[in-house]
């Protein structure tokens, strides 16, 4: 197995995960002391979550995506799968809400330590209709209420939304206040809300100059392997200073990366786009089989879940803190239509120059992944852009063969290596 | 002789809602109108039909096309109703109709409506994201917004204008379609021997297909008549059948389920062309249509709604209609399906309410392990 990080960065350019590793704990632990502390847990999804307003009233937002990637990527969803199957959850149900559900059964002690109940279940319906479904199974489980904002899907074709869209949105936004004075007994503080409003903007601008450093050529970073550590705070800490501070220590050190033209693999010999959600209990692994042909990740799609930052689609303001949250809402990449999300890997392609395109089929996720076959016919048969699609599951590590996933990557990067001979001969 | 006739033209169309689509291609010779798609599980026929467009309910080729095609185009892990509604659209089995519409019951039918428009290009394609927060003050002026904007698309498809009055008349002939077969439901729940599932399913399938006016009129006849039939009951148990709201199952699975001892006194197949119940046709008729919706407290699997308790619900339902068990009927990968199995069946077996879950797929077609476990579960209610 060849290093993951190439030898001149590796301590003194790689300290942004880290720095990510320790938020995230220090969020886990803040997590796990709500009990004593008294704080309200708020159950919030990746896509499309208004935590800025959530932070207005101190309540403290989990996610469960979160926790159970991180359980996943600890070896953790095993025994927690079961528990879920063994009290009747499908094997075709997503792993996630399985994983969700067992872990706050009686007595679970996941990986990453207990989970918390929730107080109040935040339904962004965004990007995955499994979130209803989701949420439903918590709401039965442990009575906490649901308070939903619907988010309508992104249905044309040519991104357009329309203005009823916005309208709903800020109007559930807005009805949402009171529900939230209520359940905290706190008045709303609009300046505070301006403010968190600004803090989560400048995160969100940092970011996306982050992302974009990936069109260098070579990429000082990989933006699929790299960005699942980088992209986590803009979840759970936006809003905050910390945030802030995380995405601008990473932009200097992308920076320095890339005027020491230094990389996460040793050269660049392939620039890959990535498309679909990781395998996170061999994610080391999984990259492992694509660092060893020196390949880097330039764009990715993944990463966006939380929000479409480098498409100019939303922007916060924190003069129309509400409409302008509305408008993030709607653009978390599973809530864009097929056509659009193909469009948008196809300009990755151009923009970052990128030699192919991978596709990660994760069996869970449905919204993710069905159509995903579309995509590569049409990068394939109509652009001729080499596009490797292979399967297996974000936390389920029954669907993951090492042997045949190595074969089928050997074999792409045997054609690719194939590709590029002939065009420098050409 | 006379029911005969009407039932085999029942018969008729709900062959032709398969792969053929003949009734549709036949409506459209004859009237020179436009033919609109829809997949399950609730559309407002309602709007294309005041325009004049036939609106067609897509409830898969049930085994009558290969998947190969699809297959490579969508995932392995999805339903297959999916999949054989795309290979028809790719093989040229939906070229009879002019659109095709696809609303927010999951993710599959979802992104399954994004490649499908990706693939016919020149096709009119939509969807309705219909509201899920049903007690928001803003939910009925978005659906009625968003009802706006499909009318308008449709009115540009068909060079012409909806009209409020014309609205009101489709809601009239579509209230007529519901009360009749919820009439139809209540008669087949309090005398279930008087027509078996294969009948009930052709009946109601052919509403999804025929034009409303004339399955309207064929249907009225037919219900006055099995009303005024008599025939002998059977010892066997009363199912209720939960979750084939969409995909639908093989009618020899459900053949089986009544050879092996049950009336099926409820079932999901369809639901969508009756769920809505009457819808008032004053004032404004986009507005009630899309007030009917919001208001509607009836729970759809697809759909969420802030204000229902799916646990009181299954539990007073199964009392209401005197359900000795409930067979849970979910297509293969159906998440939907699978996750109100859970919720629902906790509530079962708190009030001891026997039930057993089953899968199917649209081209299963070996049924003997099915039989023997349906056999078991109807003999330890008939005996218990
Ligand atoms: S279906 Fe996909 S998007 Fe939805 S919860 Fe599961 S993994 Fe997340
Ligand atoms: S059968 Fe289930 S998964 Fe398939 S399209 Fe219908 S609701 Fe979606």
């Amino acid at each position: 197995m060849p290093e993951l990080v190439a030898e001149p960065m590796r301590k003194e350019l790689d300290k942004a995960k880290r720095m990510q590793g320790d938020m995230l704990l220090s969020y886990f632990d803040a997590l796990s002391k709500s009990g004593v502390t008294g704080t309200k847990i708020g159950y919030s999804f990746v896509m499309a979550n208004p935590i800025e307003l959530l932070a207005t009233f101190d309540i403290l937002p989990l996610f469960p995506e979160i926790t159970s990637l991180n359980i996943s990527y600890r070896g953790g969803a095993p025994p927690l799968i079961a528990q879920a199957e063994e009290v009747g959850y499908s094997t075709d149900a997503c792993g996630y809400v399985k994983m969700g559900v067992a872990s706050i059964m009686d007595k679970t002690k996941t990986s990453i330590g207990y989970i918390p109940k929730p107080d109040i279940l935040f339904l962004s319906y965004s990007g995955c209709q499994i979130y209803i479904h989701w949420w439903e199974q918590y709401h039965y489980q442990t009575g906490a209420p649901i308070f939903t904002i619907d988010v309508p899907y992104l249905r044309d074709y040519d991104r357009h939304v329309p203005k009823h869209d916005i309208e709903y949105v800020a109007g559930q936004l807005e009805e949402m206040i009171p529900k939230l004075e209520a359940a905290t007994g706190k008045r709303f503080n609009e300046d505070k809300l301006k403010e968190i409003v600004r803090l989560s903007g400048k995160a969100w601008d940092l970011w996306k100059e982050c992302v974009e450093m990936g069109k260098l050529k070579p990429t000082p970073f990989d933006a699929y392997f790299e960005s699942i550590y980088y992209m986590a705070p803009i979840t759970f800490a936006r809003g905050s200073q910390k945030c802030v501070d995380f995405y601008k220590f990473l932009l200097d050190e992308l920076k320095l990366r890339a005027e020491r033209g230094i990389g996460p693999t040793e050269r660049e010999d392939y620039r890959l786009v990535f498309e679909g959600v990781p395998n996170y209990p061999f994610f080391k692994k999984f990259w492992g089989l694509f660092s060893h042909y020196n390949a880097r990740c330039v764009a990715s799609t993944y990463p966006k879940v939380a929000g479409l930052v480098d498409t100019g689609s939303f922007r916060l303001n924190p003069e129309k803190p509400i409409e302008s949250i509305a408008e993030y809402m709607i653009h978390a990449y599973c809530n864009w239509n097929m056509p659009v999300r193909t469009h948008l890997i196809e300009r990755y392609v151009k923009d970052y120059r990128a030699d192919a395109v991978v596709i990660h089929s994760i069996k869970s996720c449905r919204s993710f992944s069905m159509g995903q076959g579309d995509i590569r016919e049409y990068l394939a048969k109509e652009l001729d852009v080499p596009t490797l699609l292979v399967e297996s599951d974000h936390v389920d590590p029954r669907y993951y063969s090492e042997a045949q996933m190595k074969n089928r990557i050997d074999a792409f990067f045997e054609t690719l290596a194939l590709r590029k001979n002939r065009s420098q001969i050409n | 002789m006379e029911t005969l006739s009407f039932k085999s033209s029942f018969a008729q169309a709900a062959e032709d809602s398969y792969t053929n689509f003949d009734t549709v291609k036949e409506w459209k010779r004859e009237t020179g109108g436009l033919a609109l798609g829809y997949f399950p599980v609730y559309f407002p026929e309602e709007l294309p039909h005041s325009l004049g467009i036939l609106p067609v309910g897509l409830y898969g080729a049930s085994g009558g096309v290969a998947l190969d095609m699809a297959t490579a185009h969508t995932q392995s892990f999805v339903c297959s109703i999916t999949r054989s509604v795309f290979q028809m659209a790719l093989q040229g089995n939906l070229d009879v109709f002019d659109g095709l519409i696809f609303s927010n019951i999951c993710d599959v039918a979802r992104n399954l409506s994004g490649i499908t428009k990706r693939n016919l290009q020149k096709r009119y394609v939509d969807y309705i994201h219909l509201p899920i927060n049903n007690n928001s003050s803003y939910a009925t002026k978005y659906l009625n917004d968003e009802y706006l904007r499909v009318s308008a698309a449709l009115e540009k498809l068909v060079g012409k204008k909806l009209e409020t009055r014309q609205l009101a008349k489709s809601i009239r002939a579509y209230n007529e379609r519901r009360r009749l077969q919820l009439e139809l439901v209540n008669l087949r729940r309090s005398k279930p021997w008087l027509l078996d599932y294969t009948e009930w399913y052709s009946i109601m399938r052919s509403g999804s297909i025929m034009p409303v006016e004339h399955y309207v009129d064929q249907l009225q006849r037919y219900v006055s008549e099995l009303a005024a039939k008599d025939a002998k009951a059977m010892d066997r148990i009363r199912v209720a059948v939960v979750g084939n709201f969409c995909e639908q199952p093989p009618l020899m699975l459900m053949k089986v389920i009544e050879d092996a001892g049950c009336y099926i006194i409820n079932d999901e197949g369809l639901l969508g062309s009756r769920w809505l119940g009457n819808v008032e046709t004053k004032g404004d008729p986009l507005f009630s249509l899309a007030q009917a919706y919001v208001q509607n407290a009836e729970p759809l699997t697809v759909r969420f709604h802030p204000d229902i308790n799916k646990q009181s619900y299954i539990a007073n339902f199964v009392r209401n209609i005197k359900a000795d068990g409930v067979i849970f009927l979910t297509p293969k990968f159906c998440e939907p399906a699978l996750y109100d199995y859970m919720i629902y069946k906790s509530t079962l077996d708190e009030i001891k309410m026997p039930y057993l879950h089953l899968e199917y797929e649209e081209s299963s077609s070996s049924f003997e392990h099915i039989r023997t476990m349906v056999e078991t579960f109807a003999e330890s209610i008939l005996f218990d």
